[in-house]
């Protein structure tokens, strides 16, 4: 028999008042989440903070972190939280910035996986590329490698000494894959 | 508050049919294209081959022919693997259900069509993952390379004069991937 159900827009999640946890909604439904370690937030800020460098100095977009929403699916919705996420201005133009969720996807989203959940990271990663995410980015600190997703051809594994680079989306952008996991001139974890 | 009416699984199974492929996913029916020659081709290799090493051993099922394959309820998801896998020990010898396969296949093998939007396929991976699938093995006949993927493990890619192993599925199988293409 068919089923009926009542599912939450993205409106009227935003709308809502803070579950005082970390929560994503997932086709109308709200999913509740752990609260990030130490070295998921280290990591996430070090990703912002290397994309930022480059983005502002040459006017480019905007970066966020902080899980900030995107909405990855309609009819029923789904929110995301993407650990850091780059909007040209394109997408995004320059002033006032949205204050609930943008209209469009970023070009750019990282997720830092936790170790022991890889498999939700995927579904995550085809919302996203669904949506119009023209490439999104798996960290593994546990492996220290980065597997870039595409739209439209198979995933790419870079490791520790190769560089990250995003010709199509941040040109003249490159950077270690070990900088992710470590500052520069340590070459050891913080 | 939004409200809409979905398929299940049951529903789905007793409607007639549509003429061409479809999936019913999360309680919508999706209509697919009708796959061409050698993508049939190569789902008729991995059958084969993964079948002979199979019924040598006793190990268990093997499906073919878009078998549906319940990978979600409520909404209900049924996706049509190319080739999938179950041991005796998630189906019985003597159980092979008449209608939609419960979740889930250990092994389940998905070969491109030209047509294929990567971020399909990549969807379909992480729904068979999710649903308990211990090793999606996408194989592309374009490029004549496999990926497969596990739910704990990075992607591996495979690369034509290399081997399929699945070890913790069907220790001892060993596949030249070449074989699938010749």
């Amino acid at each position: 028999m068919a089923t009926t159900e009542t599912l939450l827009t993205a409106e009227e999640y935003a709308r809502l008042p803070d579950a005082g946890r970390p929560t994503e909604l997932v086709r109308g439904k709200i999913v509740m989440m752990n609260r990030p370690g130490v070295r998921h937030g280290w990591i996430c800020n070090r990703i912002g903070q290397l994309l930022a460098n480059f983005v502002y100095v040459h006017r480019l977009g905007h970066v966020l972190n902080n899980d900030s929403g995107v909405v990855t699916q309609r009819s029923p919705d789904t929110v995301r939280g993407a650990d850091v996420a780059f909007y040209s201005y394109k997408r995004v133009p320059k002033g006032p910035r949205p204050k609930v969720y943008a209209g469009v996807a970023p070009e750019l989203v990282f997720e830092v996986s936790p170790d022991d959940r890889p498999r939700k990271v995927l579904e995550k990663v085809t919302e996203y590329l669904h949506v119009g995410v023209l490439c999104v980015c798996v960290v593994d600190p546990k492996r220290r490698i980065v597997v870039i997703h595409y739209p439209d051809r198979p995933e790419q594994t870079l490791a520790a000494d190769d560089n990250l680079e995003f010709p199509a989306i941040l040109p003249g952008f490159s950077c270690p894959v070990r900088h992710l996991f470590e500052l520069e001139s340590e070459g050891e974890e913080p | 508050m939004t409200t809409e009416t979905l398929l299940t699984a049951e529903d789905y199974l007793r409607m007639p049919s549509q003429g061409q492929p479809t999936e019913l996913v999360r309680g919508k029916i999706v209509m697919m294209n009708r796959p061409g020659g050698r993508h049939g081709k190569v789902c008729g290799r991995v059958c084969t081959l993964v079948s002979n090493f199979v019924d040598d051993h006793g190990l268990g099922h093997v499906f073919s022919n878009d078998s549906g394959v319940i990978t979600s309820h409520d909404p209900d998801t049924v996706r049509g693997p190319d080739v999938c896998f179950y041991s005796y020990a998630r189906m019985p010898k003597d159980e092979v259900p008449i209608s939609f396969l419960p979740p889930a296949p250990e092994l389940v093998f998905e070969v491109l069509s030209p047509d294929d939007r990567w971020k399909h396929v990549l969807a379909k991976v992480a729904e068979y993952l999710e649903a308990g699938v211990l090793c999606v093995c996408v194989v592309d006949p374009q490029r004549q390379t496999a990926r497969v993927y596990s739910p704990d493990l990075p992607e591996q890619a495979v690369a034509f004069d290399q081997e399929l192993v699945f070890p913790a599925i069907l220790p001892g199988f060993a596949l030249p991937l070449r074989r699938l293409f010749e």
